[in-house]
């Protein structure tokens, strides 16, 4: 009988003495934060804007698409190659491209597409940057690969929250001006990791402004003790400063903007010579001297395509450029009536120029479903960081310091007579021209077209016109109508309104005014 | 099988340890003088092992002995010294009892008997002699049956009882020989198995059905749950599908959860056994997936189960814990019994009749009719879709007008379109015959009993494309390795091949709307093709179809075998205290293979050309067909040890204690791999393509995309329970149970805080309480209890938890995602449920009743909460929900007649359940699809209600459909949230699920002859009929519009055609988009861009409206003859001449007519428009044999 007494116990201590291994938690790919490595992967995983695949407008997956199509440099292309058809891509950006009062609203005036996107997902990674900076301060930190490391966590995820609510702050809210900041609505801050079941009001401009610099100083002072990062993908403290010489430009805070700036050209000074650029050769790589830092992908070989209902460059903007600049051809190309995009090289067999189907086939088709290695929204390169201190320096009355920032630049972009030696008023505006000319389709110019109208020193509101042609149906590429919409010198859709399904959770939640926009028909008959 | 082998060696080595180490030696030498009894007991003791009882008051004025033996059995010299000392002993249970003879000395002894009701010896019957003045004797059978006992009286009660038989007591004078013929018990009566322990019924204070397989058995159906269907109170079986392979919903007493699991527990021979493959819950939540993959118990054969007991409150399930809250059934298999080996063959052959046009359920146009709609379409200038198939009259009237028929030509195509009625049903189904064999050989000692079995079912669908063979082994063997140990070995595997067809063709939903104007051959006898357009995200097109030949170049198949060890040890320490434990293996291989053929129109939309011809570079697949691999491996092994105490103490031993204590440790680990090719050539010894030529780059994309997915899922549960009752003479009843369980799953909270899972109950026995000496009463007991449960989500932290990535080309570093967000407050969901019951036996159990009544309230029930998208997500999870069941139901049994040649069984139940949701979800929560069709959670609602529109008329002047949509009164929606909307808006039209169900059965028996009826009934469930307008749910130009290519249901013939007709029908007309009048039906006010900017869109357009309305809503209750049988038992005179033990006949008919209301119009009410049409209950015809040897 003892015998089996034994025989129990034993087994029963088999039992529980395995216990702890047994109720061990066991996950297959999911696991708790334990240290800042964890939250190394986290922040390229999940807190840097993802890299999404180039796909054309109606499919692409990337939600700031958008940018490009508000201000002055892309309209819809008025033929395409051989009655290829663009399908359904128009009708999804015709909310933001025509200005209306609701961004999702359909061409048809029936309905509306989701507005929300780019809010959500913006929102989504802002949140993902308050977890990590909070576990950032729970996980080991004693060793000094741990110190360090802990540091550049925290450094990244504030320089990202920053950036995003820089973003938002610039999209949703009236453009940055000092006298009016603190009552101008800008978006909701959400700072804390955890869950606010709440309805949610906008911050002030200003707030958000403090915040967003904030934020960039702690950046600062972290990524200041970690050294640099070895891809262009993550930043580092100069990445940190670039950002806070564009928002002080923003703020204008001429001063420190230029300060800054000045900070990244001494450690950035590179430019390419698109002197020395092969015929072949693009212009924005992640090997380029010039690229300081991306962030995402880049959709426009897709978006610009030589097709019925797709979108060109616009002709304002490739005429802008003078027959000696360089840009004119080695930036983009032109067929018939058709303005493509050449920032980035042409993926895959190049066919032959000559050939309508090049324009076609060697970018849109070619580029689809790939990854570009360069973002047209999230970049910094040093030709901005010039072109910001050039600025900054000419309202500043140091206008020999621009000019010779500007020429520098210049001489790197036209094949000759670049010189520039005009002041005051001339001098901003040729600056200004040439920040368009030089960070075309970099996802820059909206928020431009919008900090010139508040600018104290040479206030100046575009007005811009954009043609949104209707054909007899879907899978024709006969026109009926060209219906032309205008947006005035200030007007109020220079702000974006919230999206409505925001607006409709949060209850109270004040919008921007917005307009209903009206237009012109003009009968087409082919 | 080395497996197998393996398994039995190790088995093997184990008795045989245990074995060795108890047999005792029993013999003595002895030489001890004047020493006192006490003394040479011990000695005994020393020499033999065997243990003594006894009191020391016994020995007092007992002289010291002398004793001496050489080799002499220790009972024989323990004998010749008691007497001696005028003491007497006897053996009980391997302990030796002493104590004085106090009735006086024996008179005699008197033998017997005892027998069965065959005749048949039982071995190992106790027999118990009750005296006034002296303590009970008892004895037990031998291998013949006999036994023999000593008397202290004339007078003397006999009571002889046998596991699974009543008990009989006689009194007897005076006799020196008696008989007993015991008869067999209604295991009903007896004892209840929950899984962890067999309970006394008398002392059951939970709330349990128990049933007899025999009784449930249904011939021709394969598997156990679909038996089930209305037989036990309280639980509610849903079918999806008529189909074999089809696995049904179980829902006991209501809906507890809305975001966890909602089935319940599968228990076999004590073990909790798990689904071959792990369906999220989310999926089998979803009322509209029919489940084609088996569950739990997919491998068991029926014909091995020997009982079911449901546990239905929380007294009985507490014992199970947090995965406990949706009811347990534990099924209990077949054993050997004692006696010569019986050889038992059991066949069934069924016949099932497929659905045919000229069925009551189906009520769809012929080509004559159908050809009439579309010659009226035509001649009112309908408007054709442009994404059509031209077909039938519309593709004649085309090529008559764009000249490629002459008149003539035209006149006899429609002619004969009209008279073509292609047969679908006949085309895609069959009438089928299914068979099953089974065989078994049971026997054994009181030392050995063994139970074997082999099973092969063949089941054939009347769908063409869907069978089942499955092949099962089962093995049990039970030892009594010595008085103390007991063994049970189980074994059991099984192999099951399905075959069913791609969810993406639906056999029956194809052949319910598909017009019969459209052939399925040519003239000349090969297979006629017509153009289908593809509607997918990644190609749209128009490839050749047909769907023989889509069957034909497709298949599902799965393969799925499993194999479980079961080994129960049970050690009896004393006759009150034994040890059990229980060791339990199984594993589950699941392979599910799919594949699309090249030669299929599927394969054509994926290669976006038809077959032959060579893919365009945009190909998804330029070369081959598609295969896909799903396998997983379930393995799951079990571990419990549990001691059990029950003794009874008093004078008059009326006071039992009853407890038990255990614990158990439980592993489940799937490992999933699945993955799809491309490029597979079946019919060409199954190979892939190996090169395909770079230019294919959306292939290469879809290659690069396209990467194997695995899984490892594992769980661990370490548990530990305990159970006590005390019960005071069985009558009143106490009982308390609790467990506490600790898991390994990541992020699950469980290991955080004591799990609040226990219960207690009790119960009341009025005839022995209050002394009713009334005979007609045989027992009348009140039982109550109450408990309460646990159940927390998996990956639920009050930390962030990572998702693990692979390594980012674009960083050339790892990462990571965030795989879900700290959730601190989220607390237990709990569970409280009131129990209360009252049974009753009266008539010598002539007349059985039970009552009972429960509440089950969840609070702080898991609930998807929307919040604002400013925290980064738009969702989560909140303890905000509150869901209130209630219900009770009544069982009874009458048994009017019984008697030697004629008897009669009436048996019935009736339950209700009234479930209702106590919160209101947030209020984006659901969309109006979840509100038509009955998955949204409206406060005040039950689970399962649905909505409709207001349907008010048609309209006088053309013949559309009016509904009161707020048109007037759009202003009170403005600014109203969704929920608020469509509450205001739509109607509920009641729910999915019914809230009454029941059976009611009756058995006759005459002489060798039984007849069994068994009906069951569902009330209070509503459906929706079968759409009218919207048959392509995918168009791009309406889903109302009138396709040539589908079939009409015969109700639109009545429809309105000329004003007037709104007074007789309400069947709404077919407009032209050329009638003016059209627009005002085609776009509903509510899409319109003006109210959308401050409205939620409620409704697309009038006719899809119509299909929704209240007016498409009819009840489903229903009254179903679901099994008639008849038996015929051939009698003994003539089994004997042909050595036989039993032969039975029986036959049977399934699903023979089912009742129901006459709005259905013929449509089935298990059938509904909710989503794709699925076989309903198809009668089944079979032929049973049931041969004994």
């Amino acid at each position: 009988m003892k015998y089996y007494i034994c025989l129990f116990l034993l087994f029963g201590g088999i039992l529980f003495t395995s216990c702890s291994d047994f109720l061990k938690e066991y996950s297959q790919d999911t696991d708790y934060v334990s240290s800042w490595e964890d939250l190394n992967e986290t922040l390229i995983g999940d807190c840097y804007m993802p890299v999404k695949q180039t796909e054309n407008l109606y499919n692409t997956t990337d939600n700031q698409y958008f940018i490009h199509f508000m201000g002055d440099e892309l309209q819809e292309c008025v033929e395409g190659y051989n009655d290829d058809i663009d399908y359904d891509g128009k009708g999804k950006v015709f909310g933001y491209f025509t200005w209306q009062k609701r961004t999702g609203q359909n061409d048809t005036y029936t309905g509306y597409n989701t507005e929300n996107d780019n809010w959500t997902e913006i929102y989504r990674l802002i949140n993902v940057a308050n977890n990590i900076i909070y576990s950032d301060q729970k996980v080991p930190n004693s060793t000094d690969a741990e110190k360090i490391g802990v540091l550049k966590v925290d450094g990244e995820a504030h320089f990202l929250r920053a950036y995003y609510y820089f973003w938002l702050v610039n999209l949703y809210g009236k453009p940055y001006n000092a006298s009016t900041a603190s009552t101008d609505l800008g978006v909701p801050l959400k700072l804390s990791e955890k869950v606010e079941d709440k309805i949610f009001q906008r911050s002030t401009v200003q707030e958000i402004y403090d915040q967003v610099l904030t934020d960039l100083n702690q950046a600062e002072s972290d990524l200041s003790q970690t050294g640099t990062q070895t891809s262009i993908y993550r930043a580092d403290v100069t990445v940190v400063r670039f950002l806070l010489s564009r928002v002080y430009l923003y703020m204008q805070n001429w001063k420190k903007a230029a300060e800054y700036a000045q900070e990244v050209i001494d450690v950035h000074p590179d430019l390419e010579d698109l002197n020395a650029l092969s015929s072949t050769g693009s212009f924005l790589s992640k090997s380029s001297d010039e690229t300081i830092f991306s962030m995402g992908g880049n959709s426009l070989p897709c978006i610009i395509s030589y097709k019925d209902k797709g979108f060109q460059i616009s002709d304002d903007l490739y005429n802008s450029f003078d027959d000696h600049d360089l840009r004119k051809t080695k930036l983009f190309w032109h067929y018939a009536n058709f303005t493509g995009y050449t920032k980035l090289a042409p993926e895959g067999d190049i066919i032959n120029p000559s050939e309508a189907s090049y324009y076609l086939d060697a970018y849109n088709s070619a580029w689809g479903n790939s990854y570009s290695d360069v973002s047209d929204k999230f970049l910094f390169r040093s030709a901005e960081a010039y072109l910001i201190k050039a600025e900054a320096d000419a309202y500043l009355n140091k206008e020999d310091e621009a000019r010779s920032l500007l020429n520098t630049l210049r001489a790197n972009r036209y094949v000759d007579n670049y010189q520039v030696t005009a002041s005051g008023k001339d001098l901003v505006e040729i600056i200004r021209d040439e920040r368009r000319k030089e960070l075309a389709l970099e996802g820059q110019r909206w928020f431009d077209l919008r900090r010139y109208g508040v600018c104290e020193k040479y206030p100046e509101s575009k007005q811009i016109t954009h043609d949104y042609y209707y054909y007899t149906d879907r899978n024709s590429t006969v026109k009926t109508e060209c219906h032309t919409f205008v947006l005035e010198s200030n007007d109020k859709a220079y702000v974006l309104p919230i999206p409505q399904e925001v607006i409709n959770f949060n209850t109270g939640m004040i919008n921007n005014e917005r307009p209903a926009r009206t237009y012109t028909v003009t009968k087409i008959n082919e | 099988m080395r497996k197998l082998r393996l398994f039995f060696g190790l088995l093997f080595f184990t008795l045989s340890i245990t074995v060795w180490a108890a047999l005792p030696v029993k013999t003595v030498t002895l030489d001890l003088k004047n020493v006192s009894i006490e003394t040479f007991l011990e000695e005994v003791k020393k020499q033999t092992d065997v243990d003594f009882l006894y009191n020391v008051q016994t020995f007092k004025g007992v002289e010291n002995v002398s004793v001496k033996a050489v080799n002499e059995p220790w009972n024989s010299v323990l004998k010749r010294v008691l007497d001696s000392c005028g003491l007497t002993y006897e053996v009980k249970n391997e302990v030796v009892v002493i104590r004085k003879p106090d009735g006086g000395p024996s008179v005699g002894s008197i033998t017997g008997k005892v027998l069965d009701v065959n005749g048949d010896p039982l071995i190992g019957a106790n027999i118990t002699a009750k005296y006034t003045n002296r303590s009970d004797l008892c004895v037990s059978t031998d291998e013949n049956g006999m036994f023999c006992l000593r008397l202290f009286g004339n007078e003397v009660s006999l009571t002889a009882s046998y596991v699974g038989y009543v008990p009989f007591t006689q009194h007897v004078r005076g006799k020196s020989s008696y008989s007993f013929t015991l008869k067999e018990s209604k295991l009903l009566n007896e004892v209840v198995v929950t899984g962890y322990q067999q309970i006394d019924r008398r002392n059951l204070t939970s709330s349990v059905t128990s049933v007899d397989m025999k009784d449930v058995m249904i011939p021709g159906i394969s598997s156990l749950d679909q038996m089930l269907a209305g037989r036990i109170p309280d639980m509610i079986v849903t079918n999806q599908s008529g189909e074999i392979n089809s696995v049904p919903k179980i829902r006991i007493r209501g809906t507890s959860t809305l975001i966890g699991n909602r089935e319940p527990l599968w228990v076999v021979d004590g073990v909790i056994v798990s689904d071959p493959v792990n369906l999220s819950s989310d999926v089998l939540n979803d009322p509209n997936y029919v489940n084609r993959i088996g569950n739990s118990i997919s491998g068991l054969n029926p014909q091995d189960i020997e009982r079911i007991d449901v546990l239905k409150d929380a007294a009985a399930t507490a014992l199970y814990g947090t995965r406990a809250a949706n009811g347990i059934i534990v099924v209990t298999t077949k054993k050997g019994r004692i006696g010569k080996p019986i050889l038992s063959y059991n066949f069934n052959g069924s016949y099932r009749l497929r659905p045919r046009y000229t069925d009551r359920k189906i009520n769809l146009m012929n080509s004559l009719e159908r050809t009439e709609i579309s010659r009226e379409l035509v001649n009112n200038h309908y408007q054709f879709p442009s994404d059509m198939t031209s077909i039938g009259y519309e593709d004649a009237i085309q090529k008559l007008y764009s000249g490629v028929y002459t008149q003539t030509k035209f006149e006899k195509q429609v002619a004969k379109y009209e008279t073509q009625n292609t047969d679908w049903f006949k085309l895609l189904c069959h009438d089928s015959f299914s068979s099953d064999h089974s065989v078994n050989v049971s026997g054994g000692t009181d030392k050995f009993r063994y139970y074997g079995s082999l099973g092969y079912t063949n089941d054939d669908d009347v769908i063409n494309s869907n069978s089942n063979k499955r092949y099962t082994v089962n093995t049990k063997l039970d030892f009594s390795l010595t008085d103390r140990l007991q063994a049970s070995l189980n074994i059991s595997a099984y192999t099951s091949n399905k075959k069913y067809n791609q969810s993406d063709i639906s056999p029956i939903d194809y052949a319910y709307n598909t017009s019969r104007v459209i052939p399925a051959y040519n003239d000349d006898g090969t297979d006629y093709y017509y153009d289908r357009i593809a509607r997918g995200s990644t190609s749209s097109g128009m490839y050749k179809f047909n769907v023989m030949n889509e069957l034909d170049n497709s298949y599902m198949k799965q393969v799925m075998s499993g194999l479980t060890t079961t080994l129960n040890l049970r050690y009896l320490f004393a006759e009150c205290f034994n040890v059990n434990g229980v060791f339990s293996y199984s594993n589950t291989n699941t392979n599910i293979e799919g594949y699309w053929g090249d030669h299929s129109w599927h394969g054509a939309t994926l290669r976006g050309s038809e077959y032959g011809v060579v893919a365009p570079t945009t190909s998804e697949m330029p070369y081959g067909g598609e295969l896909s691999e799903n396998t997983v491996r379930d393995e799951s092994y079990m571990a419990r040890v549990q001691a059990n105490f029950n003794k009874d103490f008093g004078k008059q031993k009326q006071h039992n204690f009853n407890v038990a204590i255990g614990a158990e440790a439980n592993s489940t680990r799937y490992n999933g791999y699945e993955n799809t090719s491309r490029g597979y050539y079946l019919d060409r010894g199954k190979k892939f393509v190996t090169s395909i030529p770079t230019t294919y780059t959306t292939y290469y994309q879809w290659l690069a995309a396209n990467q194997p997915t695995i899984t490892d899922n594992r769980t661990n549960l370490l548990s530990a329970y305990a159970t006590a009752s005390y019960s005071y003479k069985n009558t009143y009843t106490l009982n308390a149970n609790t467990r506490y369980d600790g898991s390994n799953k990541f992020g699950s909270r469980s290991n955080e805080k004591i799990l609040p899972v226990w219960s207690v109950s009790g119960l009341i026995d009025f005839k022995n309480a209050a002394h009713i000496h009334a005979d007609w009463l045989n027992s009348l007991t009140w039982k109550a209890s109450y408990g309460e449960q646990g159940n927390m989500l998996d990956g639920q932290t009050p930390v962030m938890i990572l998702k693990k990535g692979a390594l980012s080309s674009y960083y050339d570093e790892m990462t990571s995602t965030v795989s879900s967000f700290a959730n601190p407050d989220l607390k237990w969901e709990k569970t409280r449920s009131i129990n209360t019951g009252l049974e009753t036996s009266m008539f010598n159990g002539r007349m059985m009743l039970s009552l009972e009544y429960y509440i089950k309230r969840t609070s702080d029930a898991f609930m998807n909460k929307t919040i604002s998208d400013v925290n980064g997500y738009t969702s989560y999870i909140v303890n905000s929900g509150s869901i209130l069941n209630k219900g009770y139901n009544v069982a009874f049994t009458f048994t009017p007649l019984s008697g030697k040649n004629m008897n009669w069984i009436i048996a019935g139940s009736f339950s209700k359940v009234m479930n209702e949701m106590k919160t209101a979800p947030g209020t984006d929560t659901y969309s109006l699809d979840d509100y038509l069709d009955g998955s949204a959670v409206v406060k005040g609602q039950s689970v399962g209600t649905f909505y409709s529109y207001k349907f008010v008329g048609l309209n006088p002047e053309d013949g559309g459909p009016l509904f009161d949509d707020w048109a007037d009164r759009s202003s009170e929606l403005i600014g109203l949230s969704k929920s608020e909307t469509f509450t205001k808006v739509l109607v509920p039209s009641g729910k999915r699920d019914p809230d009454i169900t029941g059976s009611i059965s009756n058995t006759l028996g005459y002489k060798s002859w039984r007849l069994g009826v068994m009906m069951n009934y569902s009330l209070g469930a509503k459906v929706r009929l079968f759409r009218l307008f919207g048959q392509s749910v995918n168009s791009t130009s309406g889903s109302f519009t009138i396709y040539p290519e589908y079939n009409l249901n015969k109700d639109l013939l009545n429809r309105w055609k000329k004003p007037g007709d709104e007074r007789y029908t309400n069947i709404p007309s077919i407009l032209s988009k050329n009638d003016p009048n059209y627009y005002k039906y085609c776009t509903h006010y509510s899409a319109g861009s003006d109210y959308q900017n401050t409205g939620v869109q409620f409704a697309t357009d009038s006719w899809t409206m119509y299909d929704y309305s209240d007016l498409r809503v009819v009840s489903a209750d229903y009254l179903r003859v679901a099994n008639v049988s008849l038996t015929y038992e051939i009698p003994e005179k003539l089994l004997n001449k042909y050595k036989l033990h039993r032969l039975a006949l029986t036959l049977s008919g399934s699903n023979l007519y089912t009742f129901c209301s006459k709005a259905l119009r013929g449509q089935a009410p298990t059938q509904s428009g909710f989503s794709t049409v699925q076989l309903s209950d198809t009668p089944i015809y079979t032929f049973g044999v049931n041969v004994e040897f």
